[in-house]
């Protein structure tokens, strides 16, 4: 039996390690240990609950806004606010274009690697490349020459010796099936998803002075000086700007991001068969189509799919949360086995694992710095798989021809969802559905600010005089990576406690006290793993969940008591 | 006079976890510096807190004339010495995991590479961490090298801006100096 660790290097968010055992070539079991500490709720403990977004967004480089949202949203909930209607179409629109961004650079920055052999790009010819290109999408870039230059680009770069992110890639590996010019051509799209994220991070800077971080938010709305008619507020230059920044963004997501996707996935149909995972799926919802922020109100909906069965959809509340830290390095007054909903969460760090170096800690019984977070005491995962599942099985009336479509593309059945590669092409869907939504939005901003409404925010409830002695709030919310919770307890105009339950939390989840293993280990069970050396098999399906991560492989052979490394970014 | 494209002066780090932030402590320091006395840094200098982004600043670096990072490195010296870090050096110690938000910028100085728009002078300013745990305050030693790690922050933006033709026009590569090493070869081995 062969164990492989799988130790990623994320920010805060995480250190991550995976570990795999492995007998005749086939995945028996896996683990998944948050290696860092998050200590967010106590650094909030005492403070202005007014500023918490501030340090929240500081938790996750990639994911700044998205902590930023859901903890306005976790104080506006406990103080009874409703945002105005600017506020929330502004809120919006950062959000979405944060799933347009997210979505295209995860697959072409991270996750392509898994799929395409960059090294075997140099082997490809250039015209049959541009006719493989010309087949697939009008896409103009996509001449002989264009290829020639693209391939001279990545030779010049190898040819340096410094890979960066392709360094130690398992370049070769015989999992690898795209022809050297799907090869190449990938290898140019992500050259230019790097020129048009360029493009797309402007629309934050417009609407969120994000320099690099956001700074408009505020309990109770934005704080973006909005004017159609003032020189130096929000005003409509800046939202002509935006339509033609979202219309390039649109345009590639069509032409360019979802053309690849469906390329690539054609070459590797048996991934619709591996990876599938718990199969209980959980939405939160986002996007509020109306003021009141009701879930009813919310263009992607709010609920769960149980089993599998997409013929029901389940509702969601935020009281059946709950986290357990049987198998995790912390202690409950009260039991580490019981589940513990996050306004009665408690953060007591008590570390039991094996001395750093170590080479496994799976055989500990407490093996991960990561809560198990249970939705009625079950399992789930969270993503653009969950979000897609739930509003298909709703009849979603954009969402069910968009994945409808992708299916016949494929020629696979709705089955084939459940699975590694139904993480990766529910993404390119949401993709889709989000970028041509995002222009209805900028609309209704566009038509409300024309009818003299130039409220931004509610400041009713500003000054800590006008709060109650003791409230509660929660903010939920679907960030690009899945279900986001902050929960608040605000006593005497300060933070009292505050919880976060954050997507790789759900998705990288160990084992609760019934022994039921979180989603990531639950999808690499079954997984066939060619070459220990190597797994790129393993990386293939964890990527697929978009941990927000790099990886460096540790390769364990108990027997030969030897131990590789790799590094896998 | 020609317009001169921004000599970025970059903080990285995660303010949440101590030492990791030390980056961004010193370039606002430099902040608070060049509002006092905006002569203390090269003309059409730029400070920008990075925090723990990647590829967000892509545009930033990419529309830079030259970069000056200022990072927790692990120079495997005592808390608080800094090192610069050019060249071969510079780019060994990003492929190295040194902490956590390393993988970001590595990946960010790559991609500019391949596109072939990474200016020529990037230099690292590093400063070595006591303590990368949950808190925002500094422990002493990094704090007490702050004000050290600005200073050198500064005269490493200097002389990109004289390298890269700046001032007297007369540029030359950062990489003829002999570059000051920071052993980046051992730097934390992954595992």
């Amino acid at each position: 039996m062969t164990r492989i660790a799988v130790d990623p290097v994320t920010r805060i968010e995480g250190h991550l390690r995976i570990e795999v055992e492995v007998e005749n070539g086939v995945v028996r079991d896996a683990w998944s240990t948050g290696t860092m500490f998050r200590g967010m709720e106590l650094i909030l403990k005492g403070r202005d609950p007014r500023d918490a977004w501030l340090f929240a967004q500081r938790a996750c480089g990639v994911c700044t806004t998205v902590h930023a949202l859901a903890s306005v949203r976790s104080v506006e909930n406990a103080l009874g606010l409703q945002i105005p209607t600017n506020a929330r179409l502004v809120r919006n629109l950062i959000a979405g274009t944060q799933y347009v961004q997210d979505h295209v650079i995860h697959f072409y920055h991270l996750h392509a690697l898994d799929w395409v052999d960059v090294v075997s790009a140099l082997k490809a010819d250039p015209a049959a490349t541009a006719k493989l290109a010309q087949s697939i999408s009008d896409w103009p870039n996509s001449g002989t020459d264009y290829f020639k230059g693209v391939q001279q680009k990545l030779s010049t770069f190898v040819q340096s010796g410094q890979l960066g992110p392709f360094a130690n890639g398992y370049w070769g590996h015989p999992a690898y099936r795209l022809p050297p010019e799907a090869n190449l051509m990938a290898v140019a799209h992500y050259l230019e998803a790097l020129d048009w994220q360029r493009q797309v991070i402007r629309i934050h800077a417009l609407l969120g002075g994000k320099n690099p971080h956001p700074q408009t938010y505020v309990v109770g709305g934005m704080a973006l000086a909005i004017d159609p008619n003032s020189p130096t507020a929000f005003n409509a230059r800046h939202i002509s700007e935006i339509a033609g920044l979202l219309a390039q963004a649109q345009d590639f997501v069509d032409r360019v991001y979802v053309p690849d996707v469906l390329a690539v996935a054609g070459f590797y149909k048996d991934w619709a068969g591996l990876g599938q995972g718990i199969g209980n799926y959980l939405s939160y919802g986002e996007f509020p189509e109306a003021d009141s922020g009701d879930a009813a109100t919310l263009y992607l909906p709010r609920g769960r799919v149980m089993g599998r069965d997409l013929s029901r959809v389940m509702p969601v509340d935020q009281a059946s949360v709950g986290e357990t830290v049987a198998h995790s390095w912390y202690e409950y007054s009260g039991g580490d086995g019981q589940l513990r909903h996050p306004w009665d969460g408690e953060t007591n760090p008590r570390y039991s694992g094996p001395t750093p170096p170590f080479q496994t800690v799976s055989d500990h019984d407490k093996y991960s710095w990561l809560k198990a977070p249970r939705f009625d005491g079950q399992p789930m995962e969270v993503g653009p798989l969950a979000r897609m599942l739930v509003a298909y099985a709703s009849g979603h009336g954009d969402v069910k021809p968009a994945v409808d479509g992708v299916l016949s593309a494929l020629g696979v059945p709705a089955t084939a969802l459940f699975s590694t590669l139904g993480r990766v092409a529910a993404r390119a869907v949401e993709t889709k559905v989000i970028a041509a939504q995002l222009p209805g939005w900028l609309s209704e901003l566009e038509a409300n600010l024309k009818t003299g409404d130039l409220a931004i925010a509610d400041v009713s409830k500003w000054e800590p005089s006008t709060w109650p002695a003791q409230a509660k709030g929660f903010g939920m919310e679907e960030a690009p990576r899945g279900s986001l919770g902050h929960w608040v307890i605000i006593e005497n105009e300060q933070i009292s406690n505050y919880q976060l339950v954050v997507p790789s939390t759900w998705n990288g989840s160990p084992r609760d006290a019934q022994g039921r293993r979180g989603a990531w280990e639950e999808a690499l069970v079954g997984t066939p793993i060619a070459d220990p050396a190597r797994p790129v098999e393993v990386l293939r399906t964890i990527h697929s969940f978009d941990p927000c991560m790099a990886c460096a492989v540790h390769v364990y052979d108990p027997d030969a008591g030897s131990s590789v490394e790799i590094r896998v970014v | 006079m020609t317009h001169l494209r921004p000599l970025l002066v970059v903080g990285i780090g995660n303010v949440l976890l101590r030492d990791e932030g030390v980056g961004v402590h010193v370039v606002e320091r430099l902040d608070r510096l060049a509002r006092r006395r905006p002569d203390v840094l090269p003309p059409e200098c730029t400070l920008v807190d990075g925090g723990t982004l990647g590829l967000d600043l892509l545009p930033m670096i990419e529309d830079a004339r030259a970069v000056v990072l200022v990072d927790a490195v692990n120079l495997r010296g005592a808390p608080g010495d800094v090192r610069v870090l050019h060249g071969p050096d510079l780019h060994a110690t990003l492929a190295n995991r040194v902490s956590p938000h390393q993988v970001g910028v590595g990946d960010l100085l790559a991609a500019a590479r391949l596109r072939g728009t990474l200016p020529a002078d990037v230099a690292l300013v590093g400063i070595q961490p006591a303590e990368i745990e949950i808190g925002l305050e500094l422990t002493a030693a990094v704090e007490a090298a702050v004000a050290r790690a600005a200073d050198v922050a500064c005269e490493t933006a200097w002389e990109l801006h004289r390298a890269a033709g700046g001032a007297d026009g007369a540029g030359r590569p950062l990489a003829s100096r002999a570059p000051v090493r920071g052993d980046a070869a051992a730097l934390g081995a992954p595992g």
